[in-house]
């Protein structure tokens, strides 16, 4: 990187007449996207993507979990399989006390990360299940890491189940 | 071209006025919040220099030549990123294996582990290096110790060398897990600065901010060039407290208030500025040598803390103060009266409740983690940081008026730290660890390097980090 030391200091007036031109660098492309296309979602199922940049979500994150029947339907219809479903709901608090409550509370109305409880969402895609799936899965920005990473994709869909479980209440 | 006299001209301009202006805040008023914009508007990107990084926590150069960028992993070791990017099979230090009964390093709670590690400035004659870690034999106390890098082996420090040259530089007593400070950092001086936090909870239970009798919640200063090395350091002469409590006779006529108000019997000399909280981060700009502290907040507000060089002895307010603002809040800051303790940072973001009961803000963030100052782009003596919890990314510089807050950019990472390349560029590194039930600085998913460049010197090709305005 030595060249760039002789920029400085760089003239105020031509940093932004180049930053102009630079606009399209950010946001290219991530080292984590380079396998996407071997895992582009098959056809006629739904597309995911990152919350925050609205690229493709790498849907083979966890290559070791099986798939499961609530999974694929999910994959094609966006609708959580597990809702309203006491046995996973069930399994979906325990995986929430782990991994979601130190930001969202106990009783999800949030400190570190917002509020759950409601139906004012931070990201506009959240109002649906499967918005919410691609925030949790993918990832939102910074602490609201990509849980995809950690947890099976069937795992993330009990916990999406018992988050709804604060809305009714 | 023809823009460029003109550019060059407006450049000088700004310089000039920018060096004889940078003045600390007064008034709440001239505290910079988001919403400013940088001399210029900058552009910047983050440049994927490595990854693969296990909780990565800290990044530093040796500034011998060698152009290593050395990375500091939570668990306890420091991975070596040659010029090429490439990252070295083996450790350049791991404490992980320095102790046969298990690794020297405690990281039960994410806040602990390895924290920094800073090179001598003599360090390409002398071989010396400091860590600053959880030390798990001493239960969470934060260890600074020497080691000396062999000079037949210099990109690792192997377990017997380790034990074989470690010279314990100072232990700070943690009573609690969290807040203990980490970033360690030879200033232009030479002096060893260590970022002390104030050794956790909440609320300062200690009171540590305001008490000169603890190294906690404190920035220490201390020369490491004893000349007799069974010395651990040496307090420099012109350290604010340095002989304020030297032991001398009892006067109590003919002295005026403010020889009294030196006397503090009680003051530790290793003391350089205090009532801080917790500075996980701080930066020298190389330029100046003016110190920025990253001073992580509480409940509502983090806070950036701008010391002019060699401005010792600051009381920085903590826990009377949390930013620009007394604690602890119980509402409305607009509304409550109080009065300023200790000096004002010269900027400061929110929490998404910038105080008990107001409307909630998603993008508000939680820990401000300090990257560098950066001396290019067209930027001059800009502090760069980033959030943990948010990911935005905020730069903190004077325009030759009055203190700007710039929001960067979003992005989706977790920032934990930066450093310095050997040419001055700043290093950041990302990790993907939280307050998570059940997860170690082995397990959680990798994080990466990177390098702050103006946006317009991407290189093509260069992995860029995904952001958006």
């Amino acid at each position: 990187m030595s060249k760039f030391r002789h920029l400085l200091p760089i003239c105020l007036m031509l940093a932004v007449s180049f930053s102009h031109a630079a606009e399209t660098a950010t946001g290219t492309e991530t080292a984590d996207q380079t396998a996407e296309s071997e895992n582009a979602p098959e056809s006629g199922s739904l597309e995911f993507l990152h919350a925050l940049t609205n690229k493709p979500l790498d849907m083979n994150m966890r290559p070791d979990q099986v798939l499961t029947p609530a999974v694929l339907e999910f994959h094609e219809t966006g609708e959580n399989p597990y809702s309203g479903d006491a046995e996973h709901i069930a399994a979906g608090e325990k995986l929430y006390r782990k991994q979601c409550q130190a930001c969202h509370l106990k009783d999800g109305k949030g400190r570190i990360g917002p509020n759950l409880t409601d139906e004012t969402w931070t990201r506009a895609r959240t109002d649906t299940e499967k918005g919410r799936f691609e925030v949790v899965y993918g990832g939102g920005a910074g602490a609201m890491q990509a849980f995809g990473l950690r947890m099976d994709q069937d795992a993330i869909l009990e916990v999406l189940a018992f988050i709804e479980t604060f809305r009714g209440q | 071209m023809k823009r460029l006299p003109v550019a060059i001209a407006c450049a000088a301009l700004l310089t000039t006025s920018a060096a004889f202006a940078k003045e600390v805040p007064t008034s709440i008023d001239d505290v910079a919040q988001p919403g400013g914009t940088l001399t210029g508007n900058p552009e910047i990107a983050f440049v994927q220099v490595a990854t693969g990084f296990l909780d990565p926590v800290n990044v530093a150069n040796a500034g011998d030549g060698t152009g290593r960028i050395f990375v500091v992993e939570r668990a306890g070791r420091i991975q070596i990123v040659g010029k090429d990017g490439a990252v070295n099979d083996e450790p350049f230090l791991d404490l992980t294996s320095i102790n046969p009964l298990g690794s020297d390093v405690q990281t039960g709670f994410v806040e602990q582990g390895l924290y920094s590690v800073a090179f001598h400035p003599d360090f390409a004659e002398n071989g010396y290096f400091y860590v600053h870690y959880a030390s798990l034999p001493f239960n969470g106390d934060g260890m600074i110790v020497r080691f000396t890098v062999d000079p037949e082996s210099p990109d690792v420090v192997d377990a017997d060398r380790a034990n074989g040259t470690a010279k314990v530089i100072m232990r700070i007593e943690q009573p609690w897990y969290n807040h203990n400070g980490g970033q360690i950092e030879f200033g232009p001086d030479g002096m060893l600065y260590i970022g002390s936090g104030d050794g956790g909870w909440e609320g300062d239970p200690y009171e540590a901010g305001q008490d000169l009798s603890t190294l906690l919640a404190k920035i220490l200063r201390i020369d490491v060039d004893t000349e007799d090395d069974t010395v651990p350091y040496k307090i420099p002469a012109d350290n604010p407290f340095a002989n304020a409590s030297s032991e001398r006779l009892m006067s109590l006529f003919g002295i005026t208030e403010e020889e009294f108000s030196k006397i503090k019997t009680r003051s530790r000399p290793e003391i350089w500025s205090y009532g801080v909280r917790n500075p996980y981060e701080f930066s020298f700009d190389q330029k100046t040598g003016d110190l920025f502290i990253a001073d992580v907040g509480q409940n509502h507000w983090e806070e950036v803390i701008f010391e002019k060089a060699g401005n010792g002895g600051m009381n920085y307010g903590w826990p009377r103060m949390e930013a620009s603002y007394c604690h602890p809040m119980t509402g409305d800051p607009a509304e409550s009266d109080c009065a300023v303790v200790g000096t004002l940072p010269v900027a400061q973001y929110p929490h998404s409740a910038p105080y008990p009961g107001a409307p909630e803000d998603a993008s508000g963030g939680c820990s401000i983690q300090g990257f560098g100052v950066l001396n290019y782009g067209g930027m001059e003596g800009v502090y760069m940081v980033g959030d943990w919890c948010s990911g935005r990314v905020f730069g903190i510089g004077h325009d030759g008026e009055s203190w700007q807050l710039q929001d960067m950019m979003q992005t989706t990472m977790q920032f934990t730290a930066g450093g310095y390349d050997e040419d001055g560029m700043v290093m950041v590194v990302n990790a993907n660890n939280f307050y998570l039930a059940d997860q170690g600085p082995d397990t959680n998913p990798p994080g990466a390097l990177w390098r702050i460049m103006p946006a317009a010197d991407v290189p093509e090709g260069a992995v860029v980090a995904d952001s958006v305005q």
